[in-house]
């Protein structure tokens, strides 16, 4: 009954992720509840995009929502807006599953620099459509590549070889995508 | 690879992809811990990373996820050490020649007890107020909760109505593409009792329901893949989901996420390796074309 409350009250007046944090370091189970109904989405859309296998990027997504709950001090403020965190994690986790590598801690560790509240459905969701308009008026190649590197996990060495570019002009293009990216978005 | 002490800005962008090779990883992260420019430029590259992300088309995990979750994380319930006590006040002494010592003398002992009496009474009616006042505040924080709670019952009930009405119309819409998957001609060997699927297909709204039965048992690592095969000529074939069959033989696959309007001139059953494939991989166990 707690339970159901608890996440009900989420419906209704969110709780501010630095509370839920707080929450989870005392060990209260209810609010990994929330954690998840607020991020398993994106964390999950991303994994699979990776992965390309449902349990799989079940797998990410656990491992990844665990690591909240058993080390929630490493999710502080500090690392900027968590719900950004965990779609970077998602992705650089799948990215380790797909190479069979283990996760680099030292990632994990820096600072995020974002304004992005991803745990706002409507602000979540007005950046959806500008991240997604905004990928649309990159150039051809440029998507091409920074899908090659981003979601296929590919090097830039691997991509020089598909593609047949030069490692300048892959690594200007992946870049270069990204900058207009976030200046479309932020336009 | 650096620019005077510091990462490159290319580098920066292939270290926060992971794409750089092993030994330039290492000695970017060196670099890295110790320079705080270039972890700021960093941050701003993964905030990058984040807008894109978010492209990722959007996909509602399994249910049984969030279930798992939690079970794992009441297995792995936290030892919440006790909160801190606070240490006990010593009492204050005060020296034999102070206010307070002399204010208890014969003289003074009368008003003083009307005081303490005013005083109770004062903290008496604070209490009774500080009481009505709570109730009332639990009240409302019950209503407020009672509230929450059959909100989020409206919300649960209303998405499992409106997956309930996605399957209904899928299966009631004149214009959902029925095909039957069959052994395609060409399979060689057939077993005793063919396999045989069924899929219903709803373009307009991306739904699809699949059932199929006398399927074969699969080996160990190996999974089936239903394809969707797209009406439009040159667009490979779209993964509609991995599945295996009960003891039985029977498998379905109801209402995976398929974008929407995609049309289909058919469907295809492959085993693939477990977590499927890009393609699918000769030869389609299963086969069906819109008539």
């Amino acid at each position: 009954m707690n339970s159901g409350m608890d996440e009900a009250k989420a419906l209704v007046q969110p709780e501010p992720d630095g509370e839920l944090l707080t929450r989870v370091q005392r060990g209260d189970e209810r609010a990994m509840a929330v954690f998840f109904d607020r991020y398993s989405k994106i964390v999950y859309s991303v994994a699979l995009r990776v992965l390309r296998d449902s349990a799989s990027a079940e797998d990410v997504m656990q491992e990844i929502f665990m690591q909240i709950w058993r080390s929630p001090n490493s999710f502080a403020a500090s690392k900027g807006a968590l719900g950004g965190w965990l779609a970077v994690m998602a992705r650089n986790r799948s990215v380790d599953m797909l190479r069979r590598r283990r996760p680099s801690e030292l990632m994990e560790e820096l600072t995020l620099a974002t304004a992005c509240n991803l745990g706002d459905d409507a602000e979540r969701s007005l950046l959806v459509q500008r991240a997604q308009a905004a990928v649309k008026l990159l150039p051809m190649e440029q998507r091409k590549t920074l899908e090659m590197a981003f979601f296929d996990g590919l090097t830039h060495a691997e991509i020089t070889e598909m593609t047949g570019d030069s490692v300048g002009t892959v690594k200007n293009r992946m870049r270069s995508a990204l900058v207009t990216l976030r200046k479309g978005v932020q336009a | 690879m650096n620019e005077g002490n510091h990462v490159t800005a290319d580098n920066l962008y292939l270290f926060a992809l992971q794409l750089l090779p092993e030994a330039e990883m290492r000695n970017a992260a060196t670099h890295l811990k110790e320079c705080a420019v270039c972890r700021s430029q960093l941050g701003e590259i993964q905030g990058e990373m984040v807008i894109y992300a978010l492209t990722a088309e959007a996909r509602t995990p399994p249910s049984q996820a969030r279930e798992r979750l939690l079970r794992q994380v009441a297995e792995e319930k936290k030892e919440i050490p006790p909160e801190p006590v606070e240490e006990k006040r010593e009492p204050v002494l005060y020296p034999r020649n102070s206010k307070m010592y002399l204010i208890d003398t014969p003289e003074e002992r009368e008003p003083r007890r009307v005081a303490v009496l005013m005083a109770w009474l004062g903290w008496g009616v604070v209490a009774c107020l500080a009481v009505v006042t709570g109730m009332q505040v639990d009240q409302r924080q019950m209503v407020q909760q009672d509230m929450a709670v059959a909100t989020a019952q409206l919300s649960q009930s209303e998405q499992q109505n409106e997956r309930a009405q996605e399957v209904l119309e899928t299966l009631h819409d004149p214009s959902a593409m029925q095909v039957a998957l069959r052994l395609p001609l060409s399979a060689s060997a057939p077993p005793k009792v063919d396999p045989e699927a069924h899929v219903i297909y709803l373009a307009r709204t991306g739904g699809l329901l699949f059932l199929a039965d006398h399927l074969d048992p699969l080996q160990s690592g190996k999974t089936y893949e239903l394809w969707l095969l797209p009406a439009q000529a040159g667009q490979p074939a779209l993964s509609v989901g991995l599945f295996k069959p009960d003891a039985n033989g029977n498998a379905s696959v109801v209402m995976p996420q398929l974008p929407r309007g995609v049309a289909a001139k058919g469907f295809g059953v492959t085993i693939e390796k477990d977590g499927g494939a890009g393609s699918p991989t000769p030869p389609i166990i299963l086969a069906g074309m819109q008539p």
